[in-house]
């Protein structure tokens, strides 16, 4: 049975202005931003690629030069999808090829469960969704509905 | 087991230790585990199976696959009753309940075949000739009724279905020997495979003949592939995206799953479907495919018949003639339509079997079921000869499938030896193989033969050899009109059996080459689909998820009345107990009017703008000024698309110098974002800017009123809130219990109004605490609909309900602000247009002591309508019913009285100004 949590946490978005994001953001936040569709984990903090010149960064960022750092803490609504189970959970409902050889450690996409967008991001034993907090409700639900739980 | 007469003493791939008990038109009967209903019903002796959709002719199992047009039945009774199935692919399973769908009372014995009802009624064309407006109705229901379509349940389907997506290196369609063997050679070197069969069983055309579980035990041992079985490829897509329908009825779980598989390259193993031959009687329980006769015999232990005639026109039967013999089924004779005899004459003649080269077929006779054929030489130098059978096995060549080929954009060429299409040149990755890639029979003789009654093409509709000769003659000789002139190849086999037959029969009539007939371009889906498959899991609460409010449970336990606003799940006002729509927004405006309302406004879309071109962007964004907006204020704006129209209103506040928060319209920041990254991605890549939508990082509350300032400083709040600091559209940043909020004084009601935002985790305390700070002066909470009462009162625009997509601004009274703006922006044009010979319809104020409805017609002196009410309602601060309507020239008609055109009823109603309730504005210093 797959196990699904609620990731509690702060959330930052981190925007460059034009051409000069990647510089602004090693420069402020002390290492370099993660490669497109890609994450990764410096020093405790974890970075996700969002698109071009944009980041969502777990915990507080100060206001810096050449960024536009937003406070999502609020705004989103992040759950914990792992087990043996958890890509075929997704399966259901989410288009991208989960599989390890496509979707590796350090893999992260924007996609859609049903018809919530979902920001996905591999783990270690299972995935990371990010949605919007007004659409919670609708992920959770449909998350459970997959894994059989409710 | 007693009853099976037609089975036979040994062979098949069924348990014959676990026999199942199953209905068919109410009569009990007994088959095996691994029987389909078909092979069930043949194991039983039961001929009739159906009945043919025009004609009700007694119909009997043609085929052994989903290609079958005649045993179409209804499984199962209740909610989980499925009509149109094919018999050939129902597993049987203990306690099924069938009944032919297109009898009555049943196939056996039918009324509408009985009385001739419908012939005379439905001759080709019968859609265009016969059933003709205004009564289509009529006929439908009628057709519906007595030509059965199938039941639909009446109860809610409790089944689950489920949906699946997945990707793959390589997707096999097919599980027969070819498709077995790319699928093992595929997924050799690890790569990730998929194979897809209709059969529960592997093995295609060679089940019950080569054993296929060594080959499944290595399959099924790789990690990396996964083997579908009962699934039906439906449809080929673009970018090789395939969907599949899996049926796992019987098993615990789902239903059926609905799969949608990316595939790196796809490997066609579909096979090849048997063509029937087109001859007088050929539609008489107890004429089958010849391969389905063999598949009877070797796949499920079932003798079809016992005396068999073969008709054919190639050599393959000879060969199943033979096979029939071995697995113990009689074969009496075997006519060749060719005029030389095949290379296994010989071995059939020294088995007893009569070989007649040169020889068609002329006629069939029998009841229920076939109890003779004439054979007669086809260059008509002979006598017919009468034989004695109860089984006549045809065939006419095989038609590889190439369905999915065609959907994928293949295109397909004739092969003339074996009269069929066969795949060409690709589009998408993909290959064919196996019976699929080429037509390997070769076949002779003619396309349909004459003799005594009706030779059938395609057997469910009814279409014969004569109605195609009837459409020549009336000129449709195209492939496609001919289609749909005489519903050929529409039932639902979508012409399996019957498509190169019709363009065999009309190349004979016409005299034409059949590759200059043409075929018609397949499309999905490849075999009928259940709505529950496509539906999934989106249904009830799943169907459409609406965006909820951070305080929704601090409106619930306020009585409110939850609605779909634009999406969003919000309080469509607070009724008390007993109270009526109307009395409650009355309520609720008069209490914002004389003392103070809350109401929940987080819907309202947010976007951050920011950059060293953010005050450059947004210029040209919107219609009106912005560069001049100072830092700490707001201004209302209004968004035109391309063609001046006008797209998207609200406030705009300058955050800082380069950073702004803009406003849209509540659920209209998801398409309004999209909106500003087009123009920053795709027009003006130049301008340095960034746009972040918060929309749902905040929440946001209205405190609204003349007491609204005494609530506000009774939240605590640390921030700035004088009316000097915070006079009207100007805002401010605080703190309220240590978190960050928003303060800007802005007003939609027309009244002193403060809107306050939170982080959306604080939005539900945010709510309470206005509450607690308003109990003393009696604060009422408010929902959208007396909001929008209350800014009808006022005039204020609502973009979506007083615009349309051709509302210029100047129709709602704006044009001097755009032609007054000397920098350009989006619809700049076609505002400095001369509009003023348009006779445009513009929006004007309305009032009336009468009720105004909504899509109430102004009607001008001629009677004609001039423009419509867009919205309306009591005011119960003025005591009359006012309206925003968009009239012919209404700016300029104030003070005219007008005629109201509403449903039949006219009423009188004056044009005025639009702004009804305080048109200085002092109210928003009360």
């Amino acid at each position: 049975m797959p196990d699904l949590a609620v990731i509690d946490g702060r959330w930052t978005s981190v925007r460059g202005f034009r051409g000069r994001g990647r510089d602004a953001f090693a420069a402020h936040l002390g290492f370099a931003p993660p490669q497109a569709g890609t994450w990764h984990e410096v020093e405790g903090r974890v970075a996700r690629w969002i698109e071009p010149d944009a980041w969502l960064v777990d915990g507080a960022v100060a206001e810096g030069p050449g960024l536009l750092v937003t406070d999502l803490s609020a705004g989103l609504f992040a759950v914990r999808v792992s087990g043996a189970e958890a890509r075929s959970v997704l399966a259901t409902g989410c288009p991208l090829d989960l599989h390890p050889r496509a979707f590796g450690a350090d893999a992260c996409a924007a996609s859609v469960f049903n018809e919530v967008q979902i920001r996905v991001r591999r783990l270690n034993g299972g995935f990371e969704l990010v949605c919007d907090r007004a659409l919670s409700h609708v992920l959770w639900n449909d998350l459970r509905e997959a894994a059989g739980l409710s | 087991m007693s009853g099976q007469s037609h089975r036979l003493p040994s062979g098949g791939r069924i348990d014959r230790g676990r026999p199942l008990r199953f209905t068919f038109d109410g009569r009990a009967y007994t088959g095996f585990d691994g029987d389909t209903l078909a092979s069930a019903l043949l194991a039983n002796g039961v001929r009739v199976v159906g009945r043919s959709f025009r004609l009700h002719r007694a119909r009997g199992v043609m085929s052994a696959g989903l290609e079958e047009p005649n045993a179409i039945v209804q499984v199962g009774r209740g909610a989980l009753t499925e009509p149109n199935l094919k018999a050939t692919e129902v597993l049987l399973y203990d306690g099924l309940e069938a009944r032919a769908v297109n009898a009555w009372p049943n196939a056996a014995f039918d009324l509408a075949a009985v009385t001739g009802l419908f012939a005379p009624l439905l001759s080709p064309g019968f859609y265009y000739k016969t059933f003709l407006w205004p009564r289509w109705g009529f006929y439908s229901g009628l057709i519906r009724r007595m030509g059965g379509l199938g039941l639909a349940p009446r109860e809610p389907d409790p089944s689950r279905y489920e949906k699946a997506f997945e990707t793959c290196d390589v997707l096999v369609i097919g599980g027969g020997a070819a498709g077995l063997a790319a699928a093992v050679e595929a997924g050799a070197d690890g790569a990730r495979v998929i194979l897809v069969d209709d059969k529960p069983e592997l093995g295609g055309a060679a089940i019950g003949e080569t054993d296929f579980a060594e080959v499944e035990q290595v399959l099924g041992a790789r990690p990396e592939t996964r083997v579908l079985k009962r699934a039906v490829a439906l449809g080929w897509y673009d970018h090789n995206l395939i969907t599949v329908v899996e049926d796992l009825t019987g098993n615990p779980g789902p239903r059926q799953r609905f799969w949608k598989i990316r595939a790196g390259r796809v490997v066609l193993a579909t096979g090849a479907y048997e063509r029937p031959l087109v001859f007088p009687g050929n539609d008489r329980p107890g004429v089958m495919l010849a391969g389905a006769a063999r598949a009877y015999a070797l796949r499920f232990g079932v003798a079809a018949g016992r005396r068999a005639v073969v008709v054919t026109n190639n050599d393959q039967s000879y060969q199943t003639a033979l096979d029939l013999l071995d697995a113990g089924v009689g074969v009496v004779a075997l006519a060749d339509l060719r005029p030389e005899a095949g290379p296994l004459a010989e071995a059939l003649r020294a088995r007893g079997v009569q070989v007649l080269a040169g020889h068609g077929a002329v006629a069939t006779h029998g009841g229920r079921g076939v109890k003779a054929i004439d054979l007669a030489p086809l260059d008509g130098a002979g006598q017919r000869v009468r034989i004695a059978c109860d089984l006549v096995c045809m065939s006419g060549g095989w038609n590889p499938v190439v369905h999915l080929f065609s959907q994928s954009g293949g295109s397909v060429t004739w092969d003339p030896a074996s009269r069929a299409f066969v795949p060409l040149t690709w589009r998408q990755a993909g290959e064919a193989t196996g019976d699929a890639a080429a037509a390997k029979v070769p076949v002779g003789g003619p396309w349909s033969m004459a003799g005594d009654g009706p030779a059938f093409v395609d057997f469910q509709n009814d279409v014969t050899a004569g109605d195609i000769r009837s459409a020549a003659q009336e000129h449709y000789v195209s492939v496609e009109h001919l289609k749909r002139y005489t519903t050929l190849g529409m039932a639902l086999d979508q012409g399996k059996t019957s498509n190169v037959n019709a363009i065999g029969v009309l190349s004979q009539i016409l005299q034409k080459p059949e590759p200059r007939i043409g075929t018609t371009r397949f499309r999905p889906p490849f075999s009928p689909v259940t709505v529950g498959a496509l539906a999934g899991r989106r249904l009830g609460d799943l169907f459409h998820g609406l965006r909820r409010l951070p305080a929704e449970a601090e409106h619930r336990t306020g009585g409110a009345r939850l609605e779909d606003y634009g999406g969003w799940l919000r309080p469509a006002g607070y009724p008390l107990a007993g109270e009526a729509e109307e009395t409650m927004i009355r309520r609720e405006v008069s209490a914002v009017r004389k003392g103070v309302g809350l109401y929940d406004a987080s819907p309202l879309g947010k976007l951050v703008v920011a950059g060293p071109d953010a005050a450059e962007f947004l210029q040209r964004i919107y219609a009106n000024n912005l560069k001049t907006l100072a830092v700490g204020r707001c201004r209302y704006g209004l968004m035109l698309d391309e063609h001046g129209a006008v797209l998207d209103d609200g406030v705009v506040m300058r955050l800082a110098a380069n950073r702004f928060l803009v406003g849209t319209t509540s659920g209209g920041a998801g398409r309004i974002g999209l909106w500003l990254e087009e123009w920053l991605q795709c027009e003006w890549p130049d301008l340095d800017v960034v746009v972040e939508n918060v929309t749902s990082q905040w929440a946001t509350v209205n405190l609204a009123g003349p007491q609204a300032g005494t609530i506000l400083r009774a939240l605590g709040l640390d921030a700035v809130i004088n009316d000097q600091a915070l006079s009207h559209m100007a805002f401010s940043d605080g703190l309220i219990d240590g978190a960050p909020c928003h303060i800007a004084r802005v007003s939609f009601t027309g009244e002193r109004s403060y809107e306050i935002s939170v982080p959306a985790d604080r939005g539900a305390a945010l709510w309470r605490a206005c509450l607690e700070a308003g109990a003393a002066s009696g604060i009422v909470p408010f929902g959208v609909e007396a909001l929008m009462r209350l800014r009808l009162e006022k005039g204020f625009l609502h973009v979506g309900v007083d615009t349309d997509p051709t509302t210029y601004p100047e129709d709602i009274g704006y044009g001097r602000v755009g032609r007054a703006k000397v920098e350009d922006f989006i619809g700049r044009r076609s505002t400095l247009r001369e509009n003023a010979a348009d006779r445009r319809r513009r929006l004007v104020g309305v009032q009336s002591d009468r009720a105004i409805g909504v899509g109430a017609h102004v009607l001008g002196a001629d009677g004609m309508s001039q423009g419509w009410i867009t919205s309306a309602g009591f005011s119960p601060t003025l005591g009359r019913y006012v309206a925003l309507a968009l009239v012919e020239e209404g700016a300029s008609r104030h003070g005219e009285t007008v005629t109201l055109f509403d449903r039949g009823a006219r009423s009188e109603a004056r044009l005025g100004p639009l702004c009804a309730y305080d048109p200085e504005g002092a109210r928003l210093n009360a």
